[in-house]
């Protein structure tokens, strides 16, 4: 490839003229521990601003993560590496070769979304055969049937998508999120605000919560008013955590998972409800124990006995032999 | 040498257009790969049998009965697009395909009768599509229906969601061929069976059916849970015996809705309107989604007790991929095993269909062989 070093202000990359943005670009800044944050990527490679002249005679940037660094050192003006005599799609397949190992999903999305935003269209290139020459480079062979699957990606917030970086979420797993509806992803984001939640548990809440919506033809408002008359209400634990920061004792989330579940599996609850209270009835001993699937799939149960000395035996062996009990155990059994 | 197809192909067919909604389908001789299944119904191509067709349900299990009834893989894909067939998630090339060289079919169902001549085989052609959706084009039910007239031990069954029974109607079937309907509410027709035949079409094409002789099977499999369920099945019931006469029934099986996990957000994004997927399941030790068994319970408890008021005793009657503890709870007995139930069913068409099974072999036949 054939290059020469030129000198650039940050004016002449973000001028009305310019395709490049440098907002759209600040947002990869938010990004938490981001290699293009950090710096981490080969710098050798990237540490400096590509460019390209476009048909106008415009410069255009190839390689915008480098930017950010080099905003970061206020710099005024900037060292580029102009391509000579590539097409914006060389320069950027040759780039994203560089990274690609690199880039996480998030950062994938990111990165299409930037190039959609910025060159499709202008560059009087289809986002269809743009999606076709960056499928391969990114390891994106996923999509090569359904790019409207990966155009929906880039639709997700930019919120959700940080949320997904810094809790490496996979691309199948942004894939699956991003199927759901961002009132859900956003309900749950700002449970993750009062207590961090882990990327399985944010995908099984938000995925629960759908099923939810679906089971009980439910809008996203009543789910929310319900969960706030069970005594779960998010708006309200905000306040809470932001005003007594200092001291803000953690926020128990248990009320929302218990309500969830009683929601998502009512019929399971009840009746798991109805052998516990059996089962409570039956064995007051301690010694003797009883534990079923609480699918309620498979049927009986097992049934445990504890004994430190054969009196402890002998006397579970009696509990088991009275008729009162044996009728209470069968009437167990019958339920399960 | 190879055997040409018997089914003639003509380049266009306009009773497969009309049911795909489109001016004009062709029967074509290349099979392409279709990777989306929808697609795939699009197009119609006519395949030399390869390899073996005659196979056992894929669905046998340990923890929940199979009826063991055998397959015959005589057509692929489906011009219906049920929101809860499996197909969209097991196909790996979705071209809609019938295999040509009927005689091939038959010539390998011959064989296998050979092998277990005591047994009663049900081989149906359901496996990977409808029996007779496609039949005004492909004509192979029909042939299918002649050759088992003559196969000894050995009853054909047609399941279909479709009315195409026309064609079939002035054969001399032998009562060797059961026709059989997977029936829902007409509420579950309408919004999650696709392009198939409303409950009326069906209702009537089953009564033409009844009076041109052949034994019927219904299928209430999947049974569906919405919140109006009880009532709509009932009066399915209702409708039903209000056409048909219990006593034209062979066999009734009951079956809820289940599904891979992987299908749940096929089912989600192909069909974006439909609920049925996210009922409250769980997933069953076989690896299956189902309904919790409280709630198949009830349902099948309310529906049984409706329809074993019309039955009658000499029906095969049967649960489909249910658990033993399932059908005692509500049947009140369970067979001891697969082959016990495969038993049953010839003992009882014995008994209602002489021609059916001519040789009666014994229970502990039944029971070793019930993996073969
Ligand atoms: S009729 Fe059967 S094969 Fe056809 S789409 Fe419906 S479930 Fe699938």
């Amino acid at each position: 490839m054939e290059f020469k070093i030129v000198k650039l202000k940050i004016e002449d990359l973000n001028s009305d003229n310019s395709l490049f943005s440098c907002e759209s670009l600040r947002e990869l800044t938010t990004l938490n521990s981001s290699p293009l944050q950090t710096g981490k990527l080969e710098s050798s490679k990237i540490d400096i601003l590509w460019v390209y002249k476009d048909v106008n005679g415009y410069q255009r940037i190839v390689n915008p993560f480098c930017l950010n660094d080099n905003i970061r050192s206020n710099e005024e003006n900037f060292s580029c590496i102009e391509l000579l005599g590539y097409s914006f799609l060389d320069c950027l397949k040759f780039q994203l070769q560089t990274y690609d190992h690199e880039l996480t999903a998030v950062e994938k999305i990111y990165y299409i979304s930037w190039i959609f935003e910025n060159f499709v269209n202008k560059e009087k290139i289809s986002k269809e055969g743009l999606f076709k020459e960056l499928y391969h480079i990114l390891n994106l062979q996923a999509f090569n049937h359904r790019p409207e699957k990966l155009k929906k990606l880039t639709r997700l917030s930019k919120t959700i998508l940080s949320y997904c970086h810094s809790k490496k979420f996979s691309l199948k797993q942004i894939q699956l999120i991003s199927q759901l509806d961002e009132d859900i992803l956003n309900y749950v984001l700002s449970i993750n605000k009062l207590v961090p939640v882990s990327a399985s548990i944010f995908i099984q809440w938000v995925q629960t919560i759908n099923d939810c919506l679906v089971q009980y033809s439910w809008s996203m408002e009543t789910f929310v008013d319900y969960m706030e008359t069970e005594g779960f209400n998010t708006n309200k634990l905000t306040t809470i955590s932001e005003t007594k920061k200092e001291f803000t004792p953690p926020i128990d989330t248990s009320i929302f998972k218990d309500e969830l579940k009683k929601l998502r599996y009512k019929t399971l609850y009840d009746y798991n409800k109805v052998i516990e209270d059996k089962v409570k009835d039956f064995t007051s001993s301690k010694d003797i124990s009883i534990k079923w699937d609480e699918r309620c799939e498979t049927p009986g149960f097992s049934l445990t006995i504890t004994a430190k000395s054969k009196q402890d035996f002998n006397d579970c062996l009696k509990t088991l032999n009275d008729p009162v009990s044996q009728k209470k155990i069968y009437s167990i059994l019958e339920s399960i | 040498m190879t055997k040409q197809p018997s089914i003639p192909i003509s380049a266009e067919t306009p009773s497969l257009a009309k049911k795909l909604g489109k001016e004009k389908a062709t029967i074509t001789t290349k099979k392409p790969i279709e990777k989306d299944y929808r697609k795939g119904k699009k197009s119609l191509y006519i395949e030399e049998k390869k390899g073996t067709s005659f196979d056992t349900c894929a669905t046998i299990g340990n923890e929940y009965v199979c009826c063991n009834v055998k397959v015959l893989k005589s057509v692929t894909n489906c011009p219906f697009d049920c929101s809860y067939c499996f197909l969209q998630n097991y196909l790996t090339n979705g071209t809609m395909s019938a295999v040509g060289d009927t005689e091939s079919l038959i010539e390998e169902v011959k064989q296998r009768l050979e092998e277990q001549p005591w047994r009663f085989f049900r081989i149906g052609t359901w496996e990977l599509g409808d029996s007779l959706a496609l039949e005004k084009d492909i004509n192979q039910a029909s042939e299918l229906i002649m050759a088992f007239k003559n196969l000894p031990n050995a009853v054909l069954e047609l399941k279909t969601k479709s009315d195409c029974v026309d064609t079939i109607l002035d054969l001399d079937h032998g009562n060797k061929t059961v026709v059989s309907w997977s029936i829902n509410p007409a509420k579950i027709i309408n919004e999650q069976e696709h392009k198939t035949a409303t409950l009326q079409k069906r209702l009537a094409a089953m009564k033409k059916v009844e009076d041109a002789g052949y034994p019927i099977g219904l299928h209430f499999d999947p049974m569906i849970y919405y919140p109006e369920w009880e009532a709509d099945y009932h009066e399915l019931i209702d409708q039903i015996f209000d056409t048909i006469s219990p006593k034209s029934l062979a066999w009734v099986s009951v079956g809820s809705l289940r599904f891979n996990p992987e299908m749940k957000q096929k089912m989600a994004l192909n069909f974006p309107k439909s609920y049925i997927h996210s009922q409250e399941m769980i997933l069953g030790p076989d690896g299956k989604i189902r309904y919790v068994k409280p709630l198949r319970l009830n349902m099948y408890k309310s529906f049984m007790k409706k329809l074993n008021s019309y039955l009658d005793p000499q029906t095969v009657l049967y649960f489909c991929m249910e658990r033993f503890d399932v059908w005692e709870k509500i049947l009140g007995y369970s067979p001891r095993s697969i082959g016990h139930l495969d038993y049953i069913f010839a003992d009882k068409m014995r008994i209602k269909y002489p021609e059916m099974v001519e040789t009666m072999g014994s229970l502990e036949m039944y029971e070793a062989h019930q993996d073969s």
